[in-house]
């Protein structure tokens, strides 16, 4: 590859890394999108391993983008039901969950 | 005696704490379970004249202050359980049981320990009731961790009132880090209200961004004087938030600073995973936490520990000592959320009762240590911090009627178990005190018991020749004058009422 070709190549990688950064910096992801920071979540939203998260719900009614509202050690959240971390967005991981604090009422599966 | 008077005398009391703390010498570290790390507070009110109810004191708490070894062979893992046992008899009345300790021995030394690096937020209540020195004593406790901090740490600072705000994004530790974080503990004042819940949301939102990078610890100190909220548990709740965010793997440290949390919100944080709580009371107790502790209470070493215990037959589990446990029973289980390094051997009890349908305690043929009884057999599960792994172990508890401690046969078999024997009836002492506060004993069985605790504690602390058992001594007879003096003395909040 000559030096104009990898100039190209890297001139285009750095333009997509940035636009990707200042795509991250500018829209406010909702629950389950991909965040870099806290303060770009929608609705007071926790940004978790880069992905919206640490939404209250009551039913799946209340949770968009595919989640669920799961029970977190008692604590019901809109949460992304998984079978590995492969499912997952962000950094996140499918990691096996207490669904309650105080019972011994089994586990879950949810990324976070 | 006025509100800010009694706060003023207990901080003063604070200063000078007799029973507090003493650390093994050699570079071996302990094992001590989460939640209440002390009894601070139900010491100041002792020595203030007072009768802690029961809100003040746990039997981890009072454990946690004291070195409990349980000797056994070289431990070369991260966890190695073992156990010893003590025949008792209780201040309490309920006769003559056996008392097992279960501690852990760790391959981990202090010669060699390095702390993972941190992910770590600080939350710093500066509402208006956090004057009169409160925050002066959190900025000499956040520069003293500053200290310890370096180029691997990554620390952001939040405060809050009525409403929250970041002081100090998440910044890598290096000399100039250090040096931004500095100015921004110094730029630290304190007005307004309070409200934890947003403080604690922007602090994990600090955090959780970079939750779980491979070998950090990720955690949230909250610094506080107010009482947080424990009867409400959605996701913006302070349990809720520390429930929820627990399961991701970011553990909670609570600091009550001038102001004793209580036992109920220390039992709350010592059942979430990763979570622990101090009472910064005074400048000894801060230099303690912060100075000696720091990198080990931000270290767990497992989480979710579970031990089912069977008693050999014809015996009954009767009660657990910093553990939680519902009832007597033939089969019981109990835990601890979380397990964290510490230079002291922790430990937790439970009693064995001989069950009166089938044997009394006479009934057993007389233990040796060439044949020593089984007592009982613990099936313990638990999750390492560092790689999650699932370790299930188990642990054969024997009892060999005794050994010479110190050039003395006594009733236990190592040094941890006796003294915690001992603890034991301090703790039972508390609980009278507390009950008679509460209408629930009279006062000849609570002195009578406090009495008797006294004396044994000055015998087993001369056995010792240990300044810290002679402390809890006087506590004893402090508290006994206490109850003695009548009903104006018990103190059913923090500040005295």
């Amino acid at each position: 590859m000559g030096v104009s070709a990898r100039w190209t190549a890297r001139t285009r990688g750095g333009l997509l890394a940035l636009l990707a950064i200042l795509t991250a910096a500018c829209e406010t992801p909702n629950m389950g999108e991909l965040c870099e920071r806290s303060q770009q979540c929608q609705g007071g939203g926790v940004c978790l391993a880069g992905a919206c998260s640490g939404y209250e719900c009551t039913s799946d009614g209340d949770c968009s983008n595919a989640l669920v509202c799961g029970s977190v050690a008692g604590i019901h959240a809109c949460m992304t039901a998984c079978d590995s971390d492969a499912d997952c967005p962000g950094e996140q991981a499918c990691t096996e969950v207490d669904r309650s604090a105080t019972t011994d009422d089994g586990t879950a599966w949810y990324c976070m | 005696m006025s509100q800010s008077q009694r706060i003023a005398t207990l901080l003063a009391l604070g200063l000078g704490c007799g029973a507090c703390s003493s650390y093994s010498m050699n570079a071996e570290l302990g094992v001590t379970q989460g939640g209440s790390q002390d009894i601070r507070l139900a010491r100041e009110i002792i020595q203030a004249g007072g009768v802690p109810t029961q809100d003040f004191f746990t039997a981890e708490g009072l454990f946690s202050e004291h070195d409990l070894p349980i000797d056994g062979p070289a431990c070369e893992r991260v966890l190695c359980p073992r156990a010893a046992a003590s025949m008792i008899d209780p201040v309490d009345g309920s006769g003559q049981q056996l008392l097992i300790q279960l501690g852990f021995a760790t391959s981990i030394d202090a010669d060699s320990f390095q702390r993972r690096p941190l992910n770590l937020a600080v939350v710093v209540d500066v509402s208006g009731s956090m004057g009169d020195g409160k925050l002066d004593a959190v900025k000499l406790a956040l520069n003293t961790m500053v200290d310890q901090l370096d180029e691997v740490d990554q620390v952001a600072l939040v405060a809050f009132d009525d409403a929250a705000w970041i002081e100090l994004s998440k910044t890598t530790m290096d000399g100039p880090g250090r040096q931004d974080l500095r100015q921004a503990i110094e730029h630290l004042r304190d007005d307004g209200s309070t409200n934890i819940e947003a403080g604690l949301n922007l602090g994990y939102g600090e955090v959780a961004p970079d939750a779980a990078m491979p070998g950090y610890e990720d955690r949230v100190m909250l610094f506080t004087d107010a009482q947080p909220n424990t009867g409400n548990t959605g996701l913006n709740t302070f349990l809720g938030m520390a429930r929820y965010y627990s399961q991701a793997g970011i553990g909670l440290s609570v600091f009550g600073v001038g102001l004793d949390l209580g036992s109920e919100l220390a039992s709350e944080v010592s059942q979430t995973r990763g979570g622990n709580y101090f009472y910064l009371a005074d400048q000894d107790a801060i230099a303690q936490v912060f100075d000696e502790e720091f990198d080990y209470m931000v270290s767990p070493v497992a989480y979710d520990l579970e031990v089912l215990v069977t008693p050999r037959a014809g015996w009954l589990v009767g009660d657990a000592y910093a553990a939680p446990l519902d009832e007597q029973a033939r089969v019981v289980d109990f835990g601890a959320s979380t397990l964290f390094l510490s230079k002291r051997n922790g430990g937790m009890g439970v009693t064995l009762v001989a069950d009166d349908r089938i044997l009394s305690m006479g009934d057993d043929p007389e233990p040796t240590e060439e044949a020593p009884m089984s007592l009982a057999r613990f099936q313990l599960r638990y999750e390492t911090a560092d790689d999650f792994d699932r370790v299930q172990d188990e642990l054969e508890v024997t009892w060999t009627g005794g050994s010479v401690i110190m050039d003395q046969l006594v009733n236990a078999d190592d040094l941890g178990v006796y003294k915690m024997g001992s603890l034991v009836d301090e703790f039972q002492s508390l609980e009278l005190g507390a009950a008679w506060c509460d209408g629930h004993a009279s006062m000849p069985e609570a002195l009578e018991a406090i009495h008797e605790t006294a004396l044994r504690l000055h015998a087993i602390a001369d056995h010792l020749n240990s300044p810290q058992l002679e402390a809890e001594a006087v506590l004893m007879e402090q508290l006994a004058g206490n109850v003695a003096d009548g009903p104006n003395n018990c103190w059913y909040d923090a500040y005295g009422y």
